[in-house]
């Protein structure tokens, strides 16, 4: 049954037929098999016996046979040292072909057990989890943010379609049909009827929208200045507005609202009910928590009509997201404690800073600038530089959005106006910071200089504890628009979390010029990196490494636990690039120094880069007046050095 | 209130499977059920802590768990009836941390429902929500093979409701 006369790749390659095996080979086979495993199990030689005869084998030389009679193999067909030669060769080569071929119909068979076994738990671990627990994993379903495409009472709808369990689950909470929205133009009446009737007595959290229509321009002469500015003729203003059906079916469970969020939108023809707002007058909320109003449209963004809200009692408001609305509407803000407000026109961002004043309660302030038009007004910048700087003390929670590319001078003086607004507030008390540059979608060709943007946060919130930094930009990512990495940072800081799409750029001169020699507490920093190949990044290993020997320097090095590497990975969405940051490894601080000795943050990924194309990126970054110091980049020429705000 | 003594104490506690785990206070402690047990037991150090719902592999997990967050803050207290905060975002660490088999996520959340430690059941059952979000209702019963035993009458009412979805 042994293959003959073939070499052992032949034999591997060729298709073993054990339908020809008889028997005794097919025991004999499987015996070999069987040893085989066994000693490998027990850590022994493999082919302990097949070894022996080789060597045996090995022994046979030219003049032995001379000294002796070269034999014949029983058959008398060969000789008898090459026909046990031959036994090993194919012997090995059937075991390595069978194992082969067993091998191969193993391999499809794996996926689908690993799947199976994954479905299985999955089954049975939903099965035995406790109606309390599903019942969590449905909140988060449902409530769940980032916000879901559809309303969120549909998806309580579908769930409660799966089967008989989740029915009960889903119908039998209240709290699952408690925040009810409807499609714009169209409300959804019986799902909105069907979630007032679940939800029972629970508070509510409604979206209403609003319709806003163009009223015509006042027939009045144009003069040559108002031939200027509009030069189309005078635009329509949105200030006729009506509501849907949706809200007349809320109002008479006022005492329920909890949230209530008005959404205003181009009315487009709609006609709903108008003078709603009339109707609302002196109305008494006692439930209200949060107030929302936002818009579609930046026509919409003057409307007046929420000047009613002062007529409104709003004990319990404690949460206002304002979108394009001064703060005054209601009676009293003493009461509120969150503030998320964004704005597109200047004078109603510095009327908000004088504002926040009055609001001696708030521990949570976010501020969104980043769709903020400053551009056509010069005042602007001049205005907020006469505003006093604004103490709030009580503030413990900070997030602060802008537009990356007003921080990298895209447009002028993007970064001393975003630096003003943000010098204008002195949160002594703020534990938790948050700065988000969001991506303008436009192309951006220079740095942004996170560092000189964040030059002063030490001093403007000096007991901080948590920074979180996160840098979203456009395309391309050259180096010429990399990201300048911060150095000065609250010298009570324990976490740092800097998540930047990319290339980086650390200047450590700077660094070691315009920071103190203090002691640090920052105990984790967390770093996202895009790992693109094309991004040059390594200078977040300067960044850390001047971090490391600062705190081995002036102490701090003790608090030190770990450093947490996220990987940025690019996803090409329709339109635009995003990337997505997934946690990649933890280096602790017995490993750093080992770990600052890297060129590349993934080192995987940059070792594809050829020794010619180093050379040629690095001969651009020669032409561009970039020039590499062994401690990082040298701001390029046009890098504005000016400090003072 | 954890005292430094506490903060240099070790706990041991044995699992439905009769292994026995020493690891710190402040790490234990991430459990309120343990811390509890231990405040009961007071300050007898050589008391194990039986835990007869966690087996031996499922709470070495959940031991990595508190370890990496063993300085985190106490979570406040959250009111059940408000989910307006709830966030399906899971933290950088927490999202490795759960990349492991179906059973395993399961379990995880059996054990940290028992040991009561509120931020890792959030992180399980995010998990999980994670997984059914976005699917409609057949494609849920494929994933955890679940039978649609809705009767003729609820079939009736179910239909009905799909409308909701239209009507305009």
């Amino acid at each position: 049954m042994f293959l003959s006369g073939k070499g052992q790749e032949t034999q591997r390659s060729m298709p073993l037929d054990v339908k020809t095996m008889d028997n005794v080979s097919k025991l004999q086979v499987a015996e070999d098999v069987k040893i085989l495993v066994l000693n490998y199990l027990e850590g022994g030689g493999v082919f302990a016996k097949i070894e022996e005869e080789e060597k045996y084998l090995d022994t046979i030389t030219f003049n032995g046979l001379l000294n002796h009679e070269v034999t014949r193999d029983e058959s008398k067909k060969g000789f008898a040292p090459v026909f046990r030669a031959r036994h090993i060769s194919s012997r090995l080569g059937m075991i390595d072909g069978i194992l082969d071929e067993i091998s191969s119909k193993l391999k499809p068979k794996i996926e689908p057990a690993l799947q199976r076994f994954n479905k299985l738990g999955s089954v049975c671990g939903l099965a035995s989890l406790p109606p309390e627990v599903l019942s969590l994993v449905f909140s988060f379903v449902i409530h769940g943010f980032p916000s879901p495409k559809e309303h969120r009472s549909l998806i309580s709808v579908r769930l409660s379609h799966v089967c008989q369990h989740f029915r009960r689950i889903i119908i039998s909470n209240p709290r699952f049909w408690t925040t009810i929205s409807t499609t714009a133009y169209k409300p959804e009446m019986r799902l909105v009827q069907a979630c007032l009737e679940r939800s029972q007595n629970c508070p509510l959290d409604i979206h209403v929208n609003i319709y806003a229509s163009p009223v015509p321009p006042p027939d009045i002469e144009i003069t040559p200045l108002m031939q200027q500015v509009w030069p189309y003729g005078m635009p329509s203003i949105l200030k006729h507005i009506e509501c849907d059906r949706a809200f007349f079916a809320f109002l008479p469970h006022i005492l329920r609202w909890r949230s209530v969020h008005f959404h205003f939108i181009e009315a487009f023809g709609f006609k709903g009910s108008s003078d709603f707002f009339e109707d609302m007058r002196d109305t008494h909320f006692p439930s209200l928590d949060t107030l929302t109003v936002t818009h579609d449209h930046n026509d919409i963004s003057r409307l007046e009509n929420m000047g009613i809200a002062s007529s409104w009692s709003t004990p319990t408001v404690t949460t206002l997201v304002l979108y394009d609305r001064l703060l005054v509407p209601l009676q009293s803000l003493a009461g509120v404690t969150t503030l998320d407000v964004g704005y597109s026109e200047p004078e109603l961002a510095i009327e908000m800073l004088k504002t926040l004043i009055e609001m001696s309660s708030m521990s949570d302030l976010r501020i969104d600038i980043s769709k903020l038009d400053y551009r056509s007004s010069t005042s602007d910048a001049e205005d907020l530089h006469a505003l006093e700087n604004i103490d709030i003390g009580i503030v413990e929670k900070f997030e602060f959005v802008f537009l990356s590319n007003d921080v990298a001078e895209e447009r002028p003086n993007g970064l001393h106006f975003v630096r003003t607004f943000l010098s204008k507030l002195y949160l002594p008390n703020a534990v938790t910071l948050s700065f988000k540059a969001v991506d303008s979608k436009h192309y951006s060709g220079k740095p942004l200089s996170l560092d000189r943007f964040l030059h002063d946060i030490s001093e403007r919130f000096p007991r901080a504890i948590t920074c979180n930094i996160n840098v979203t930009r456009g395309e391309p990512r050259t180096p010429r628009s990399a990201t300048y990495l911060p150095f000065n940072f609250p010298a009570n800081l324990e976490t740092l979390r800097v998540v930047c799409d990319t290339c980086l750029a650390f200047s450590r001169k700077d660094a070691e010029e315009e920071t103190a020699p203090t002691a640090s507490k920052i105990r984790r920093i967390t770093l996202g990196v895009n790992s693109t190949k094309s991004i040059d990044t390594r200078d977040a290993i300067h960044w850390i490494r001047w971090m490391k020997e600062r705190m081995q320097k002036y102490g701090g090095w003790d608090f030190f636990e770990n450093l947490i590497i996220l990987k940025g990975v690019d996803i090409k969405e329709s339109y635009s690039l995003e990337t997505v940051f997934e946690y990649e490894k933890v280096i602790p601080r017995e490993e750093m120094d080992e770990w600052c000795k890297s060129t590349y943050v993934f080192p995987e990924i940059a070792m594809g880069l050829s020794d010619l194309e180093s050379r040629m990126r690095s001969y651009k970054l020669w032409n561009e007046g970039w020039m590499r110091i062994e401690s990082g980049f040298r701001p390029p020429p046009n890098r504005p050095s000016n400090l003072d705000v | 209130m954890s005292t430094t003594e506490d903060k240099t104490r070790k706990v041991k506690l044995v699992t439905s499977d009769n292994e026995e785990f020493e690891v710190d206070w402040e790490v234990a402690t991430r459990s309120v059920l343990i811390k509890h047990m231990l405040e009961d037991i007071g300050e007898s150090e050589e008391q194990a802590i039986p835990l007869p719902n966690v087996t031996a592999n499922v709470l070495k997990k959940v031991l990595e768990w508190c370890e990496h967050h063993r300085k985190d803050p106490e979570p406040a207290p959250e009111s059940s009836d408000d989910n307006r905060k709830r966030t399906l975002e899971i933290g950088d660490w927490d999202a490795k941390f759960i990349q492991v088999d179906q059973e395993m996520l399961f379990e995880i959340i059996l054990a940290a429902n028992y040991l009561d430690i509120k931020a890792l059941l959030d992180v399980g059952c995010k998990t999980v929500a994670n997984m059914i979000k976005g699917k409609q209702p057949e494609e849920i019963r494929k994933m955890f093979n679940i039978v649609n035993d809705f009767t003729p009458e609820e079939e009736a009412q179910i239909k009905k409701e799909n409308e909701w979805a239209e009507d305009r």
